[in-house]
């Protein structure tokens, strides 16, 4: 005799499973990727620290959970057609659904509350940001020590006229100024100047030109 | 690891500080020369004329950033020229800022 129970339309299967909990440490890639930068304002090859490995462990984990807590609902409710895609629900909804349940779970402790999974989350991402602001800056530290020498190396004529094309007339006799006041050298005073006001496209190729010229034999 | 009390006490002593707190807070990390300029706008009252006044303003700004660097708010990336030393946001300075601004948020309702 068949069992009279009605049977879902369709079943959890292992693989979809599986398939949505990598897509869900996948998405998870990718919002810490664009989360970290626009968090720190630093570039992409400063956010590749520990800590931003550690806030995406901690974002797959809980994107994984959510994943797996969602699945059922899904295939309750999701047309048995689409049971091919199901994988690609449970990790959607599982991801974007994270907000949600990270809002409203507490870990208590005899009824005080501890710290909130949105706590956790948010200090873990405060850390990477932390550190790839850091990690910008030894970076920018290094850059600047190689554009130094570089620029040191021009005249005071030339990096005037860059500074005249990249500030304007009056910047070059007030950055003097400046370097008198503070009884500075004027010219390292300048290149300095010059340095914190080029972007990163200008660095890198005053950067390629200084290899260049290093590599040259003349 | 600084707490909120003491951050908020640190910041009610001096209007730079929660100046310099913000320019750097904003922008991540800050170059001394950029933070002088954006003091001067936001704090109007802060520019002298005379070198005497300057000296005591440029005192009263390497004391807030000094401050800010003991509670553990930002650090400094040093370079020979002081005016180019660059100051930046640490996990407690976006820790504290999001806390206050909590606060602040709270405070307004």
């Amino acid at each position: 005799m068949s069992d009279p129970s009605p049977l879902p339309a369709a079943s959890l299967s292992p693989l979809d499973l599986t398939t949505a909990i990598l897509l869900a440490v996948v998405a998870s890639a990718v919002f810490a990727l664009v989360e970290i930068p626009k968090q720190s304002k630093t570039t992409l090859r400063a956010c590749l620290v520990l800590d931003s490995f550690l806030y995406w462990a901690i974002l797959s984990f809980g994107n994984s959970v959510t994943t797996l807590l969602v699945s059922t609902v899904v295939v309750e409710n999701i047309p048995a057609a689409l049971s091919r895609y199901y994988f690609l629900f449970y990790a959607f909804f599982g991801v974007f659904g994270f907000e949600t349940v990270l809002e409203n779970t507490n870990i208590t402790i005899f009824d005080q509350g501890v710290l909130t999974i949105q706590n956790w989350i948010d200090s873990a991402k405060n850390a990477a940001v932390a550190s790839a602001i850091a990690a910008e800056e030894v970076l920018k530290g290094s850059l600047e020590i190689a554009l130094q020498k570089h620029l040191n190396g021009m005249s005071e004529l030339d990096i005037n006229t860059r500074i005249l094309t990249k500030s304007g007339p009056t910047t070059v006799s007030q950055l003097e100024d400046d370097a008198k006041r503070s009884s500075a050298d004027a010219k390292k005073y300048k290149v300095y100047y010059l340095i914190s006001k080029l972007d990163a496209y200008e660095r890198m190729a005053l950067l390629k030109e200084f290899r260049e010229l290093g590599a040259s034999p003349n | 690891m600084a707490d909120v009390l003491s951050i908020v006490a640190l910041f009610a002593s001096s209007k730079i500080i929660r100046e310099v707190f913000k320019a750097v807070l904003d922008s991540r990390s800050m170059q001394f020369k950029d933070i002088m300029a954006y003091l001067r706008r936001a704090v109007p009252d802060l520019d002298g004329d005379t070198p005497d006044q300057r000296r005591r303003q440029l005192v009263e700004i390497e004391q807030a950033l000094i401050k800010l660097q003991e509670a553990d708010l930002i650090k400094e990336r040093r370079t020979p020229i002081e005016d180019f030393n660059t100051y930046y946001v640490t996990a407690e300075g976006l820790n504290a800022g999001k806390q206050l601004r909590r606060l602040a948020i709270e405070n307004s309702e």
